[in-house]
């Protein structure tokens, strides 16, 4: 036999799982996107090269690699928490095949890491 | 699949970081678990009573000096993974003034106090009792001050979270007395009052495990499809695969080993050490699948 004590423990917990799958929570800092767009092509240089997040993010390693490695990049800013992240780069790309690889610490502490890629065209 | 595309971007730097954390929660959950193990059972022969201090207070100390490598090497993989960032000032300035700092601060002001469970071989067993107590809840603390617990609604998270972690150290704690305990000749005295209370006070704690953790799965994630289709989903799929495993390892302990250690039977110690040092096994694993999950995925991104 079931104890009255047993069956409202199982109660509560049905409720609490019941509730859980109720209200899912927003989780934290996720990335929006890319400028420019993950996978795309573009026209000559991109006037900036970027990422936008959905909450505060401090980035703290931004790098853009081309045909010819590590691009220079511009107007780098600092790792400030910040939801828009925008370089631009200090001089023409040329054309080929560009990753940028990005590493920032998350509000909630959690160490956060992405690539996206994009091609540009003459 | 997404949790093979998890790992494949992952670097000798990532790999260095998810084998220091699971270090660092098998030393800090080894500590309070050897406290709470204590205070359940206050009625340890001996041997067994400093045994459990001994391997709790070493615990503390190597989950300290792995919590203070994890500093320098957080600092390294937010640069880029590499020695120069891991003591850049500036990297390790944003580190400690963030969670992960209030983390460290946390983890080793409970470590140091956990110490105290040496006291109570020194005749101030009151003492020692509180302080480690107290250093039990300062780690429970540190544990919860970084990932997505720290969320709101941040009270049931952190709760739940503690509640988890808790049962965990108990049950963690446990194994390494219990298999010393399993090495007595069976049907002894000692060893029987204490593996069979065990049994009763284990069912309630890994009750409270198992439900503690799955309301957090569930809150984390929101659903069923994010555990099918993210790294992070079917990375907590593969830590209840081995759970599940583990309890029927405790399962068979509690309703066969055990009872035949207490009819005396001759080879009862030496297969039910076996079973226990195939758990201390898989709690291994289990940790080092909980360090994947927290290094190299999240519930929000996969």
């Amino acid at each position: 036999m079931m104890t009255i004590r047993t069956r409202n423990t199982l109660r509560s917990a049905l409720a609490a799982l019941l509730l859980a799958v109720a209200a899912p929570l927003l989780a934290h800092e996720g990335e929006m996107g890319h400028v420019p767009e993950d996978g795309s092509t573009v026209q000559g240089t991109p006037e900036e090269i970027g990422i936008h997040f959905d909450g505060a993010m401090r980035i703290t390693q931004f790098d853009v690699i081309g045909p010819r490695g590590r691009v220079s990049l511009e107007d780098q800013p600092g790792n400030d928490p910040t939801e828009e992240y925008h370089v631009r780069p200090a001089g023409d790309l040329e054309p080929g095949r560009y990753e940028v690889r990005w590493r920032g610490l998350a509000r909630d502490g959690h160490m956060m890491s992405g690539t996206f890629r994009f091609t540009v065209e003459d | 699949m997404a949790w093979l595309s998890a790992l494949a971007g992952v670097d000798a730097w990532t790999v260095a970081m998810i084998l220091v954390a699971a270090g660092f929660y098998a030393g800090a959950l080894l500590a309070a678990g050897a406290v709470l193990f204590r205070l359940a059972f206050p009625d340890l022969p001996d041997p067994e009573r400093r045994a459990a201090s001994r391997t709790g207070a070493i615990a503390a100390w190597a989950a300290i000096v792995l919590a203070v490598i994890e500093w320098p090497l957080q600092a390294g993989y937010l640069g880029g993974g590499n020695g120069a960032a891991a003591v850049d000032p500036m990297l390790l300035g944003m580190v400690f003034e963030g969670a992960q700092g209030t983390q460290l601060i946390l983890a080793v002001s409970g470590l140091l106090l956990v110490q105290a469970i040496l006291l109570d071989a020194r005749r101030l067993p009151g003492l020692g009792h509180g302080l480690s107590l107290g250093g039990v809840l300062l780690v429970m603390l540190a544990l919860v001050q970084v990932g997505h617990t720290v969320d709101e609604p941040r009270w049931l998270l952190g709760g739940l979270l503690v509640l988890h972690l808790l049962a965990a150290a108990f049950w963690i704690g446990s194994l390494w007395p219990l298999y010393r305990l399993a090495g007595h000749p069976a049907g002894g005295a000692d060893a029987v009052r204490i593996l069979d209370r065990f049994g009763r006070v284990a069912v309630f704690g890994v009750g409270l495990l198992v439900l503690a953790g799955v309301v957090l799965a569930a809150l984390l994630l929101g659903g069923v499809t994010p555990l099918l289709t993210t790294g992070y989903g079917q990375f907590l799929i593969g830590k209840v695969l081995i759970v599940a495993l583990l309890l029927l390892l405790a399962a068979s302990n509690k309703w066969r080993l055990v009872p035949a250690f207490e009819r005396g039977e001759p080879r009862a110690p030496q297969r039910l050490r076996r079973s226990i040092a195939m758990e201390i096994g898989l709690v291994g694993l289990v940790l080092l699948v909980t360090a994947i999950l927290t290094t190299v995925s999240s519930p929000a991104n996969g």
